[in-house]
């Protein structure tokens, strides 16, 4: 067999895939966070996450060219999204203004200032100000994980108390190995190809972690409703309007018999009952709990179906006279969903019930 | 440039085709047609590896892996297909023997090009056809049996999808089935023209094709993504308004009953006042594992944190005193102290978030009124 593919590749997949997990946790936090300030927070912190796979890596840099300016925004303010984001995540009733507002600026700023504006001659100046910023980068860090770790035993929550060690675990190495590396190489040490697989590795673990942790199939996976044809899990209505129609339809069905009418479509019932269609297609599913029309009709249509079949002065109507009369157009469809509701044929069904009488 | 756009779609559907996968295996392995879902998924990125420009160059032989996971994508697809719009769908011997065979006529070609050059092809499907139609082997009934089936299944999927339209109850679902016919059969379209004339193509416009199929699977993905996923505000820390009460599930279990009635009656005895009072001590002395008692507090009392619960009960307590008028003279820092709080502030706040009132102005305003 030939050899294992090339770093290169292994390390495109971990950025790339660490890319689209930023975005996909962002957009979902937004979404269903959604508009409250944490949720503007995390979708923040989220493309910073995505922002830096694509500014340290200098394949993207030239692909996105004057557009990096705006990817570089997100990727410095990164450090700053990541604090505010946790401290109105894991601190109850926080506000965020005017203090932590006013140091994530002041931070940012003095940021630009010590990368972009200021280059410091004096060599005494330009190390107490390395010092002073990363003395800086580090407390907030710190800050950070203090206050997700602080609240740990307050919180109530099961599955978010685990979240907050995993949560810290994650965040505070993935931010170490980012701070750490940046402090300890220079700019050219990091076009290394090492350091960016270690970069994008640290980055991808993070997102996947985040994701995993965070999102969930919802309960019927595919598609809302009912998951099973008739399930419990219907509600009567609350809306006095819907109960009207709800009765209406019910009134059609059950005592004037309409469930008998051959070829009856949604839109037959709809004209019927006075209802636009896609209220009455809501209404059946969510409160009487179907998922199809025939499965609505067939369950009245067996019903009867049943009644007749054991009725002994019937005993000698032909089932197929039987099935048209109950509105079906042939005996094939009649005969699966008789089996299907009873686990007999019509045949065997009122034989055995009239060996029962 | 083209090749970066590649790479980057390529790998950004094959990370969420394995979210997806294992989302299911986690969330939901009790539904068939996540099930399938999730073998779709795998297959898919099969599919992905081994149609990416330039991998048998990278990965040589290992290819046949890939290639033999990717080879059932559009059976798997039918399949999925099947159980998302027929809700009576059950997989039935004819389904496995279809998609067996299907499967098998691929291979075909994969074993004969073995046979032919004594290694595994490392090699994209359509230049693996190609390659064994170059050096003059007629493995073409494989071939015609597969494209057959192939768009057999195809079109029967797009059948059943447009067929139930009208009987379906679901909205969703129901808008969904038009995107999947029309969407489906313009993806397939171009799936089966580029892998049917790659070799007429120049190399740019295949480099393209495959770019533009890379994007389309990670469109697909992502939308299946958006669509069945979701956080639980169970998340949400800080921040709570009320849009977000906690539910507050009935008792069911007799021992919770139980656990609860012992936590009222620790509640009636002071035990609540207790200063520095945390859930690990309370749970000492109400002799319940710490556990159980944070779901219980969570869970059948609706707190979202142990000192909402403490406060809760202290601030009531609070009321009381603060109204009596046989202790109009008692201190409110002595209240609060008596009621378990190491300084003012704290119980100034709880008290105010709870009454709107400070302490001083809700006695002020009560005896007041008497």
């Amino acid at each position: 067999m030939a050899e294992l593919p090339p770093l290169d590749l292994v390390e495109a997949f971990f950025r790339f895939s660490g890319l689209s997990l930023f975005c996909l946790l962002g957009v979902l936090i937004l979404r269903d966070f959604e508009n409250r300030q944490i949720a503007w927070l995390g979708a923040w912190a989220s493309m910073s996450g995505a922002s830096y796979l694509i500014c340290t890596s200098p394949a993207l840099n030239s692909f996105f060219g004057p557009g990096m300016l705006l990817v570089q925004i997100f990727c410095h303010s990164g450090q700053i999204a990541i604090w505010l984001f946790s401290l109105s995540q894991f601190r109850d009733k926080l506000s965020l203004w005017p203090t932590y507002i006013l140091i994530a600026l002041a931070f940012y700023i003095w940021q630009r200032m010590y990368f972009d504006w200021l280059r410091f001659e004096d060599a005494i100046i330009a190390t107490t100000s390395a010092v002073i910023y990363t003395v800086a980068r580090f407390s907030l860090i710190g800050h950070m994980l203090y206050v997700a770790w602080a609240g740990r035993g307050d919180d109530l929550v099961e599955a978010r108390r685990r979240f907050r060690t995993v949560y810290i675990v994650t965040v505070s190495m993935a931010v170490l190995a980012v701070v750490i590396s940046e402090t300890v190489f220079n700019e050219q040490d990091l076009q290394n190809d090492n350091i960016l697989l270690f970069q994008s590795l640290g980055m991808w673990l993070l997102s996947a972690v985040l994701v995993w942790q965070i999102t969930n199939l919802r309960k019927s996976a595919l598609f809302d409703g009912p998951s099973s044809s008739r399930s419990g899990q219907t509600s009567p209505p609350n809306d006095p309007n819907e109960r009207h129609d709800l009765e209406t339809v019910e009134r059609l069905i059950e005592t004037e018999d309409l469930y008998l009418r051959p070829g009856l479509t949604i839109a037959g019932l709809a004209v019927e009952a006075g209802l636009p269609e896609h209220r009455l297609r809501r209404l059946i599913n969510t409160h009487l709990g179907y998922r199809n029309f025939a499965d609505f009709l067939n369950h009245y249509r067996i019903a009867a179906a049943r009644e007749r079949l054991s009725c002994v002065e019937e005993r000698n109507i032909p089932v197929l006279t039987i099935a048209m009369d109950l509105g079906y157009g042939s005996l094939g469809p009649f005969n699966r969903a008789f089996k299907e509701r009873t686990g007999l044929t019509p045949t065997e069904f009122r034989k055995k019930t009239l060996a029962d009488s | 440039m083209i090749d970066l756009l590649d790479t980057g779609f390529r790998f950004s559907a094959v990370i969420c085709c394995a979210l997806t996968t294992a989302l299911v295996i986690r969330d939901a392995r009790r539904q068939l047609a996540a099930c399938l879902a999730s073998a779709l998924s795998i297959c898919t990125i099969g599919f992905l590896v081994v149609s990416a420009p330039g991998m048998g160059e990278r990965i040589g032989q290992w290819m046949v892996l890939p290639e033999m996971i990717g080879m059932a994508t559009p059976a798997m697809l039918w399949l999925f297909s099947l159980s998302l719009f027929d809700d009576k769908f059950r997989i039935k011997p004819v389904h496995i023997l279809v998609a067996c065979v299907f499967w098998l006529s691929g291979m075909a070609v994969v074993v004969e090009y073995y046979y032919l050059f004594g290694h595994f092809a490392p090699l994209s499907p359509a230049d693996l056809h190609a390659a064994v139609r170059d050096a003059g082997s007629g493995f073409y009934i494989s071939k015609a049996i597969g494209n057959g089936l192939k768009l057999g299944m195809i079109a029967h999927m797009l059948f059943t999808a447009w067929q139930g339209r009208d009987d379906d109850l679901l909205e969703s679902r129901r808008k969904f089935r038009a995107t999947f016919v029309v969407g489906g059969a313009i993806i397939m379209g171009v799936v089966v023209f580029s892998l049917s004339s790659a070799a007429g193509l120049s190399p740019e416009s295949v480099q393209l094709v495959d770019m533009a199929i890379a994007a389309a699977v990670m469109t697909i993905v992502f939308y299946l993504m958006w669509n069945v996923t979701r956080i639980d505000s169970e998340w949400l820390l800080g921040n709570l308004n009320e849009k977000t009460p906690d539910v507050v599930v009935p008792i069911t279990e007799p021992a919770d009953a139980l656990d609860l009635e012992r936590l009222n009656e620790l509640a009636a005895n002071a035990a609540l006042l207790e200063q520095g009072l945390t859930i690990t001590k309370l749970a000492d002395v109400a002799k319940v594992p710490e556990h159980r008692l944070r779901r219980l507090i969570n869970q059948h009392m609706g707190f979202r944190n142990f000192s909402d619960f403490l406060n809760h009960h202290r601030i009531e307590a609070a009321k009381d005193r603060l109204a009596d008028t046989g202790e109009r003279h008692t201190p409110v820092l002595t209240i609060a102290m008596e009621l378990g709080y190491g300084s003012l502030g704290p119980f100034n706040r709880a008290f105010k978030e709870r009454t709107g009132q400070t302490p001083t102005e809700f006695r002020r305003g009560f005896l007041g009124s008497v």
